[in-house]
C-alpha cells in the first residue's frame, strides 16, 4: 500500500482529455440555448427590419438619344418590363424606339395616314398599351403599342447571334435579343397595330380624348371642338360568313361650354362611369356616365389648392379610380369620390381632396402611375422628379436631372416592374433605379389610421387580400392587436377569478388527500391541446350556445347566488348535523352547481321576455325591445360591488355591535335576511341604473352588445379562459402553498379562523406570486392560436361586442403566412406581427418572472 | 389580543379589517366566541364561493373529457337502421344520428297533405310552438345529393325497422342503405330475393376484398417504386445537363443510358398494370343489386363495398364485431372520402415519427444546456441569462415558433440545402418547403424548457454527497457526472422527454407553417433508400382535427371521425402525461431515500 510508485499514479491522460472535452462540449451547450433563443428574435427581426429601410433612387445614367427631330415633345413614353428598351411617342406622330442603356435607336415608325397627318390629340393606356387617336378631321383611331416579347426557334438560330451569352443584349430586327439563363434567345419589339378610322370626316377636330379597357367592351370619350362631349362603346362584331370584323360606336353625348375655355384634360374611369373634365384654372366638371346613352353632369370641383394656381397635370392612379393633381406651384394631391351619407350629387358620391403629397420645388409638369402599386412619379419643370407612395403620404425619393439645356421634364415613366423610373426632358433622356422593396409600409401605416381609396376617412384595416389586380393591399395591424387583446381580455374575465378561487381553495381549505387527486385533474386541463379545445369551441359550443344565450347569462348570475344560499343554509344547520356533513361540505357546494343551472333554465324564459324583448338575437340586433336590458346585465355587477362594500362598512358593524349577544344560531338567521336583502339590493340598484341610463337615451348595444354572430367572443372567452385556468391555478396555488407554515400557524394559534388566515396572511403574503400566476396566463392568453382560429370567426373588425368575432394576431398568421410569397410586404408585416407578439410575451413574461423572484425572496425572509 | 378582536373584522374586505376595533371596550365574555363574530369570522358564503369556482373548474374539466369519450366511444358503434315514411309521402332509410327541439317556420309544415296541416299546426302550436325532429344519416349520395335529411316527429307517417335493411360503406360517395334484391355473377342473376342474395354477397365478398387490398398494393406499393426509379433516372439526366451543358458528350451518354432505363422501366410497368387488370376483371364479375327506401335499385360493385351489414338482423356480438373492426380500421387504414371516412394510420404515424425525431433533436441538447446551468456554469450574470432565455422560450407563444421554423428552417436552411444537393429538382423544392424534419426542429425549440427545467430538477435532486463521495474517491467530474448524477438523474430527464413529446403531440399551430398537410400520399418512412425521407411533409392527428373540423366539406359527416380522433390524441397525451407524473413521484421517492 505504501509503494510510492502507486501513490504517485497520475490520473489517466484519457481522463484528463474526457474531462476537458466534456466541459468544452456542455458549456458549449449551454451558452448554445442562449443563441438559440436570441436567433428567433434576430432572425424574426431581421426580416421585419426590410420593411423601413429608406426607399432611394440612385441616378442611373442620362443620355442624349438621337430623336431625329428637334423641337417636337414627348407625350408618352414607355418601358419594357426587362428594363431594356424604351419606345416615345413625339407630338409629330413619330414613335421610336431606344436601348436604354446607350440610347441608340432601334426602330422609328410613323403609323398614321399621310393624308390626314398626325393625330391633334392622343390617350394612351399604361400598362395595357391600348391607344386612342384623335384626327383634325374629327375621326378617332384606336389602336395598341406594347412590346412584344417571342423566343426564337433553338433550332434556327440566326448565325450572328451564336455567340450571344447569357444576360447579353445585341439589338435585332428592330427590337432587342438577350439570351435568358435557360440559353434561350428572347427578341423583344415593339408592336405598333392601328384599327380603322371611326367617326365622319369632316367633323368637328377631337380636342381631347380618352378610353378605358372595361372588362365587357373598351370605352371611348372624345371632346371635340364644337364644344360636345361623347362617350361611347366601342363594339366589335365579327361577320361569320366573311370574317370580316366592323367596329361601331354606340353611346351618348352632351355639349360643354367652351365659353370658360377650352378644357385640358379629359378622363374616363377605369369602369367608365365617371368623366372628367378639367380646366387650366383649376375647375373639373365631373359627369355620371353610368348611363352611357346619356352622361349628366354630377359635380364641379375646384382643384386648386388657392386662387390663381394653374393646374398643369392631371392623371389617374392604378385602378383609374384615384385623380392625381399637379399644379404650377409645385403641390400634387390625390382625389377620389367617396359616398357619404347625405350627399347630394346625382349619384351621391362627391370627390375629395384625400392625400396632399410633398411638393416640389416647380411646376408639375408629368405625372407616371405605376402598374403594379400606388406608387407615383412627379415630373417637374426644374428636372427634378419625385417618387411618392400616395396612400401613405409618402415622397419616397427624388432625384434630378443635371443643369443641362432642356430641363422640364416632358413624359415620365415607372417601369413594369417597379424597378426604373424613366424621364425624357426635351433631348434628354434620365434614369434612375428605384429601389423601394416596401413602398407601402411606415410605422404610421401600421399602426394608425390610413385613407384608403373609397372609404369616408382614415381607418385601420387589415385586408391583405383580394380578387382583382388593382386592390391595394391594407396593412393596419392595429384591428389584429385589437382582436388579441379582446380575446385576451375575455378570457381573462373568465378564467382569473375561476382560477384564483379555484387555487385558494384547494391550498387554504382542501384536505391534503382530496388535493392529491383534485389538483392532478385540473391540471390536466393544461395537457388538453388546443386544437381540441377549439374544436370543441366551435362546432359544439359556439351551435349550443346560440340557443342559451339568456340562459347562461342568468347562469352567471344565479351560481353566485346559489352559492351563498347554500352558505347561510349551512350556518342555519345546528352545531351536530354540522359536524356530521362536514365531510361531505364540497359535495354539497357541488350539488349547489346543478341547482343553480336548473334555477337559470327555469327563469330563463321570463327573463328573456322582461329584459329582451322575448328574442334575445332580435334585440341584440337592435329591431325589438329597450335598451334597459343590456344596462341592467351590466350594471349588475356593478351594484353587486357597490352592495358588498356597503354591507361591509356600514351593515355589518351595526349588526354586529346590535346582535352582540345572539346566539349563533339565530345570528345565522339575520345574516340570511341579509343576504335576501343584499340580493333584492342588488337587483334594484341594477335596475334604477338601467332605467336611468335608458331614460337618458343611451343604448349598450353597439358597444359590448350587439348583433349575434354564432362565433364570438363569449365562447372564446369561455374556451380560452378554460385553457388559461390550469395555468394560472397551478403557479397560483404553487405560491399560496409556498407561504411558510409557520406564519399559517401562528395565525391560527392566535385564534383567527381559516378563512381570517387565508385573507389576511396567504393571500397578501403571496400576493406576487398570484399577481406572476396571472402575467402568464395573459401571456398564453395572448398567443393562444387553435382556439381563435377555429371559434373567433376571423374578422378584422374593431369593436367589443361580446357577440361578435375578431381576428388575433396569432390567428391570422396561422391563416396567412403559408400563402404569403417570400420576402413580400405582406411576408415582411406577418413577421411583424410574430415580432409583435413575441414582444408582447417577453414583457409579460419578464414581468412576472422579476415578480416571482421578488416573491421567493420575501418567502424565503419570512 | 383575544378571539374576539379577531373576530370582530369581517369577510368583507380589508378596508373594515384595518379598524381598530375592540381595542378600548372591555374584555367580552367567552360566550360571544360563538356568537355572530365567529359565524362571520369564518367567511363562510366567500368560503362557498371560492369551493364553487373549483368544483366549476373540476365539473368543466371531467364533463369535457366526458363528451369527447362518449361520443368518441360510441360513434362506431352500429345503430339500427329505421325506415319512415312522412305525410308527405317521402320514405327515409338511415340513421338517427342525432335530434333536437326547434321551432318550425311556415315552411316546415308546407309539404304536408292539407287534412293532417291543421291539426299538426295545432299540435306543434299547443306546445309552445316547439317541434322534436331528427337527423337522420340517409346515404346514397350518388342518388340524391344528400347525406342527411332532418325528420320532424309530426310528419311521421309510419315508422319501422326493415328487417333486410342493409348499411354499405363504400370507398367513395359515403354510405349507402337499401336491401338486397339481387346477386349477379358475370352479369347472369344467380340469387334473388334479400336472404339469398345477402348470402352470396357475404359468400364473395371477402375474396373479393382480398384481391382488392392486393391490387391496391401493386399499385401503391410496386407502381409507386417503378415511378420512383424512373424519377431517379430523370434527376440523374437533369445533373449531368446542368453540369456538363445540354450537349456534351457526357450528357449524349446519360440521355442513352436514361432511354435504356425508362424502356425496361417500361416492361415493367406493363406487367404490372396487366396484374392490376387481371384483378379488376375477376372482381367485375360479381355485382349486387340493391334496393333503395324510393324503390330504385342500384347496382353495387362488390369491390367498392368496405364494410356491409344488415344492421336489424345483428345480435349484440355481431354488433360487437362491427364495432372493433371499425376501430381498427380506424387505427390501421389510410383515410378516404376527404378523410372523413377510414382510418388515420398516416396520421398517427406522422405524428409518432415527428415526435420522435423532436425527442432526439430535444433531448441532447436540453440535457446537455442543463448539465451547463447545474454543474459547470458560476452563478452570474451568464447563467442568469440563459435562465431568463430558457423562461421566454417558455412563453412564447407557439405560432411565433412556427413563424421562425418557416422562415429560418424552411426557407433558408432548406433552400441552402436545396441549392447544393437538390438543383436537380429545382425550381420545385425539396428541404426548401414543409417537411417532417423541420416541423421536428421548430417543436424541438418548443419543448426545449421542458426538458431543460425537469432535467435541472432531477440534477438538483442528487445529493451533493454523493458527487462529494465521488470526487473523494478521485473521480473526475466527468467521470462524476457520468456515472453518479446522470444515472440517478435518468427518470427526471424521461420525465422531461416524456413531458415534451406530450406538449409536441398536442401542438398544431407551428406545424401548420412547417409541414403538416390534410393528406399525405406517402409515409416519412418507407421501403425506399434511404428510407427515412426527412423532406416529406406527413399527416398529424392534431392538424387531422383542424382539418376535418374546420375545413371538411360535409362536417356533418365528419363529426365522429374528429371525435374519434380526439379522443385518440387525448388518451396518446394522457398517457404519456401519466407516464411522466409516475416517473416524477419515482423520482421524488429517489430524492428522499437519497438524503443521508
Amino acid at each position: 500500500v505504501n509503494d510510492p510508485q502507486r501513490r504517485g499514479r497520475r490520473t489517466s491522460r484519457l481522463v484528463k482529455v474526457k474531462d476537458t472535452t466534456a466541459k468544452f462540449l456542455i458549456t458549449l451547450g449551454g451558452i448554445g440555448t442562449i443563441v438559440t433563443v436570441s436567433l428567433v428574435c434576430v432572425f424574426l427581426a431581421s426580416v421585419v427590419v426590410p420593411l423601413f429601410f429608406e426607399p432611394s433612387m440612385p441616378r442611373e445614367r442620362v443620355l442624349e438619344p438621337d430623336f431625329r427631330g428637334a423641337g417636337t415633345r414627348a407625350l408618352h413614353v414607355g418601358v419594357d418590363e426587362y428594363g431594356t428598351m424604351a419606345w416615345s411617342f413625339f407630338d409629330d406622330g413619330w414613335v421610336r424606339v431606344h436601348r436604354v442603356d446607350d440610347g441608340a435607336l432601334l426602330d422609328e415608325l410613323w403609323p398614321f395616314d399621310p393624308e390626314i397627318g398626325p393625330p391633334v390629340a392622343s390617350a394612351i393606356g399604361t400598362g395595357s398599351g391600348s391607344a386612342a387617336f384623335g384626327f383634325a378631321d374629327g375621326r378617332v383611331r384606336l389602336g395598341r403599342i406594347a412590346f412584344e416579347t417571342e423566343f426564337l426557334d433553338s433550332e434556327r438560330e440566326p448565325a450572328e447571334l451564336a455567340g450571344l451569352e447569357i444576360d447579353e443584349i445585341t439589338p435585332y430586327d428592330g427590337g432587342i435579343v438577350v439570351r435568358t439563363p435557360q440559353r434561350q434567345l428572347r427578341l423583344q419589339r415593339l408592336r405598333v397595330a392601328l384599327e380603322e378610322p371611326l367617326g365622319e370626316a369632316g367633323a368637328a377636330p377631337v380636342v381631347l380624348l380618352d378610353q378605358t379597357d372595361r372588362s365587357s367592351s373598351p370605352l371611348l370619350t372624345s371632346l371635340t371642338a364644337d364644344g360636345v362631349l361623347r362617350i361611347s362603346q366601342v363594339t366589335k362584331r365579327r361577320n361569320i360568313l366573311t370574317g370580316e370584323e366592323t367596329t361601331s360606336l354606340s353611346g351618348g353625348e352632351t355639349t360643354i361650354d367652351l365659353a370658360r375655355g377650352v378644357p385640358v384634360r379629359l378622363l374616363v374611369s377605369g369602369l367608365g362611369d365617371n368623366l372628367y373634365v378639367a380646366w387650366e384654372d383649376g375647375r373639373l366638371e365631373r359627369y355620371d356616365s353610368r348611363d352611357l346613352t346619356r352622361p349628366v353632369l354630377a359635380e364641379v370641383v375646384d382643384l386648386a389648392a388657392e386662387p390663381g394656381t394653374r393646374l398643369t397635370s392631371l392623371d389617374f392612379l392604378i385602378g383609374k379610380t384615384s385623380l392625381v393633381v399637379g399644379d404650377d406651384q409645385g403641390r400634387v394631391s390625390t382625389w377620389f369620390r367617396v359616398k357619404p351619407e347625405g350627399a347630394e350629387t346625382v349619384d351621391g358620391a362627391v370627390l375629395v381632396r384625400a392625400h396632399d403629397l410633398p411638393p416640389g420645388t416647380a411646376a408639375v409638369t408629368a405625372l407616371a402611375a405605376s402598374e403594379r402599386t400606388r406608387m407615383l412619379a412627379a415630373g417637374f419643370a426644374d428636372g427634378r422628379v419625385h417618387l411618392y407612395h400616395v396612400t401613405s403620404d409618402r415622397l419616397l425619393a427624388s432625384g434630378e436631372l443635371p443643369p443641362g439645356a432642356s430641363t422640364a421634364i416632358d413624359s415620365l415613366r415607372v417601369a413594369p416592374k417597379d424597378d426604373l423610373l424613366l424621364a425624357l426632358a426635351g433631348s434628354r433622356m434620365g434614369l434612375w433605379r428605384i429601389e423601394a422593396p416596401h413602398p407601402e409600409t411606415t410605422a404610421a401605416t401600421l399602426f394608425t389610421p390610413v385613407w384608403y381609396e373609397g372609404s369616408e376617412e382614415p381607418a385601420h384595416v387589415w385586408q391583405s387580400s383580394s380578387g382583382t389586380d388593382d386592390f391595394e393591399p391594407k396593412y393596419g395591424l392595429y384591428p389584429l392587436v385589437f382582436g388579441t387583446l379582446k380575446a385576451t381580455a375575455y378570457s381573462m374575465l373568465f378564467g382569473v377569478p375561476l382560477a384564483l378561487l379555484a387555487a385558494i381553495y384547494t391550498s387554504e381549505f382542501l384536505r391534503p388527500r382530496a388535493k392529491a387527486r383534485i389538483k392532478p385533474t385540473i391540471e390536466l386541463m393544461a395537457g388538453l391541446p388546443s386544437v381540441v379545445l377549439g374544436f370543441l369551441a366551435a362546432l359544439v359550443i359556439a351551435p349550443a350556445v346560440e340557443g342559451i344565450v339568456p340562459h347562461l347569462l342568468l347562469t352567471m348570475l344565479t351560481i353566485p347566488l346559489t352559492l351563498v344560499a347554500g352558505a347561510c343554509a349551512w350556518q342555519l344547520l345546528g352545531e351536530t348535523p354540522r359536524a356530521l356533513l362536514g365531510r361531505f361540505k364540497l359535495a354539497l357546494m357541488a350539488a349547489m352547481l346543478p341547482v343553480a343551472v336548473a334555477i337559470a333554465w327555469a327563469l330563463a324564459g321570463p327573463f328573456e321576455r322582461l329584459l329582451f324583448a322575448g328574442d334575445v338575437k332580435a334585440w341584440l340586433a337592435g329591431q325589438i325591445g329597450s335598451a334597459f336590458g343590456g344596462w341592467a346585465i351590466l350594471y349588475l355587477p356593478v351594484a353587486a360591488l357597490a352592495v358588498a362594500w356597503a354591507m361591509g362598512s356600514f351593515v355589518l358593524p351595526r349588526l354586529r355591535t346590535r346582535f352582540a349577544d345572539m346566539e349563533r344560531r339565530s345570528f345565522a338567521r339575520v345574516d340570511a335576511v341579509r343576504f335576501l336583502v343584499g340580493a333584492l339590493a342588488v337587483l334594484g340598484l341594477a335596475a334604477l341604473l338601467a332605467a336611468l341610463s335608458t331614460a337618458l337615451g343611451l343604448d349598450a348595444r353597439g358597444g359590448v352588445f350587439d348583433t349575434y354572430v354564432q362565433r364570438n367572443a363569449l365562447v372564446v372567452g369561455f374556451i380560452m379562459g378554460f385553457a388559461i385556468i390550469p395555468i394560472i391555478y397551478t403557479i397560483s396555488d404553487d405560491a399560496l402553498s409556498a407561504v411558510p407554515d409557520h406564519l399559517r400557524a401562528a395565525s391560527l394559534g392566535a385564534g383567527a379562523t381559516p378563512w381570517q388566515t387565508a385573507t389576511r396572511i396567504i393571500v397578501p403574503t403571496a400576493m406576487s406570486g398570484l399577481f406572476s400566476a396571472v402575467m402568464i396566463g395573459l401571456g398564453r392568453a395572448v398567443g393562444e392560436t387553435m382556439i381563435v382560429l377555429m371559434a373567433a370567426g376571423n374578422t378584422p373588425v374593431l369593436d367589443w361586442n361580446i357577440f361578435n368575432g375578431f381576428r388575433t394576431l396569432s390567428a391570422n398568421i396561422a391563416v396567412e403566412l403559408p400563402e404569403a410569397v417570400q420576402g413580400s410586404t405582406h411576408f415582411r408585416t406577418l413577421f411583424l406581427a410574430a415580432l409583435v407578439l413575441f414582444g408582447m410575451t417577453f414583457v409579460l413574461n419578464t414581468v412576472a418572472e422579476v415578480v416571482r423572484m421578488r416573491f421567493r425572496k420575501r418567502a424565503y425572509q419570512l | 389580543m383575544t378571539t374576539a378582536t379577531i373576530g370582530t373584522g369581517t369577510a368583507r374586505g380589508a378596508a373594515v379589517a384595518s379598524r381598530p376595533e375592540g381595542a378600548d371596550r372591555p374584555i367580552p365574555r367567552r360566550r360571544r366566541a360563538r356568537g355572530p363574530a365567529s359565524l362571520l369570522a369564518a367567511g363562510e358564503p366567500l368560503l362557498w364561493l371560492t369551493g364553487g369556482g373549483m368544483v366549476i373548474c373540476l365539473a368543466m374539466i371531467v364533463g369535457l373529457l366526458a363528451l369527447v369519450a362518449w361520443q368518441g366511444f360510441s360513434t362506431f358503434w352500429p345503430a339500427a337502421v329505421v325506415r319512415v315514411e312522412t305525410l308527405g309521402g317521402a320514405t327515409h332509410v338511415g340513421e338517427v344520428t342525432r335530434d333536437d327541439d326547434y321551432q318550425p317556420g311556415e315552411q316546415a309544415f308546407a309539404d304536408l297533405p292539407d287534412a293532417a296541416r291543421d291539426t299538426v299546426q295545432a299540435a306543434v302550436a299547443a306546445s309552445g310552438g316547439t317541434a322534436h325532429r331528427r337527423l337522420i344519416r340517409t346515404g346514397n349520395f350518388d342518388l340524391t345529393g344528400e347525406h342527411f335529411n332532418w325528420v320532424s316527429d309530426f310528419e311521421v307517417a309510419a315508422e319501422g325497422r326493415p328487417e333486410w335493411a342493409v348499411l354499405f360503406e363504400r370507398l367513395s360517395w359515403g354510405r349507402f342503405y337499401g336491401e338486397p334484391s339481387r346477386f349477379a355473377l358475370d352479369g347472369e342473376v344467380v340469387a334473388s330475393g334479400p336472404a339469398a342474395a345477402w348470402e352470396r354477397f357475404v359468400e364473395h365478398h371477402g375474396d373479393v376484398r382480398r384481391r382488392w387490398k392486393e391490387r391496391r398494393r401493386l399499385e401503391i406499393h410496386d407502381l409507386g417504386k417503378i415511378n420512383h426509379r424512373l424519377e431517379k433516372a430523370r434527376l440523374e439526366l437533369r445533373d449531368v445537363e446542368l453540369r456538363e451543358g445540354r450537349d456534351s458528350a457526357a450528357h449524349r451518354q446519360a440521355a442513352a443510358r436514361f432511354a435504356a432505363t425508362e424502356s425496361a422501366i417500361e416492361e415493367e410497368f406493363a406487367a404490372v398494370t396487366e396484374r392490376i387488370a387481371e384483378l379488376d376483371r375477376e372482381n367485375a364479375r360479381y355485382a349486387l343489386t340493391v334496393e333503395t327506401s324510393t324503390g330504385a335499385e342500384h347496382e353495387l360493385a362488390l369491390a367498392e363495398v368496405v364494410r356491409a351489414y344488415p344492421a336489424n338482423r345483428l345480435g349484440p356480438l355481431e354488433k360487437a364485431g362491427v364495432y372493433l373492426s371499425r376501430w381498427w380500421e380506424f387505427l390501421s387504414a389510410d383515410p378516404r372520402e376527404a378523410n372523413s371516412e377510414g382510418g388515420v394510420f398516416p396520421a398517427i404515424f406522422g405524428t409518432v415519427v415527428m415526435t420522435l425525431l423532436m425527442s432526439l433533436a430535444v433531448v441532447p441538447f436540453g440535457v446537455v444546456a442543463a448539465l451547463y446551468l447545474r454543474e459547470y456554469a458560476k452563478a452570474g450574470a451568464l447563467t442568469s441569462a440563459v435562465r431568463i432565455a430558457v423562461n421566454n422560450l417558455a412563453g412564447v407563444p407557439s405560432i411565433v415558433f412556427g413563424v421562425f421554423g418557416l422562415g429560418f428552417f424552411c426557407y433558408i436552411l432548406g433552400g441552402q440545402i436545396d441549392q447544393l444537393f437538390f438543383s436537380a429538382k429545382l425550381p420545385s423544392p425539396t428541404f426548401g418547403t414543409g417537411g417532417i424534419l423541420w416541423a421536428s426542429l421548430t417543436l424541438a425549440l418548443l419543448t426545449l424548457p421542458v426538458v431543460i427545467v425537469a432535467t435541472e430538477e432531477a440534477l438538483a435532486a442528487v445529493p451533493g454527497s454523493m458527487r462529494e463521495g465521488s470526487y473523494a474517491c478521485g473521480a473526475s467530474k466527468w467521470q462524476t457526472i457520468r456515472r453518479i448524477v446522470l444515472p440517478r438523474a435518468m427518470p427526471g430527464v424521461m420525465t422531461g422527454m416524456i413531458l415534451a413529446m406530450a406538449r409536441g403531440a398536442g401542438e398544431v399551430a407551428p406545424l401548420m407553417l412547417v409541414g403538416a398537410v390534410k393528406l399525405a400520399p406517402e409515409l416519412p418512412i418507407d421501403g425506399l433508400f434511404p428510407f427515412l425521407h426527412a423532406e416529406r411533409s406527413f399527416m398529424h392527428l392534431g392538424f387531422h382535427i383542424f382539418d376535418l373540423g374546420f375545413q371538411s366539406q360535409n362536417s356533418e359527416a365528419a363529426k365522429p371521425m374528429v371525435y374519434t380522433t380526439t379522443l385518440l390524441l387525448i388518451t396518446i397525451i394522457a398517457l404519456l402525461n401519466l407516464t411522466a407524473i409516475a416517473l416524477r413521484s419515482r423520482l421524488r421517492r429517489r430524492f428522499v431515500s437519497g438524503q443521508f
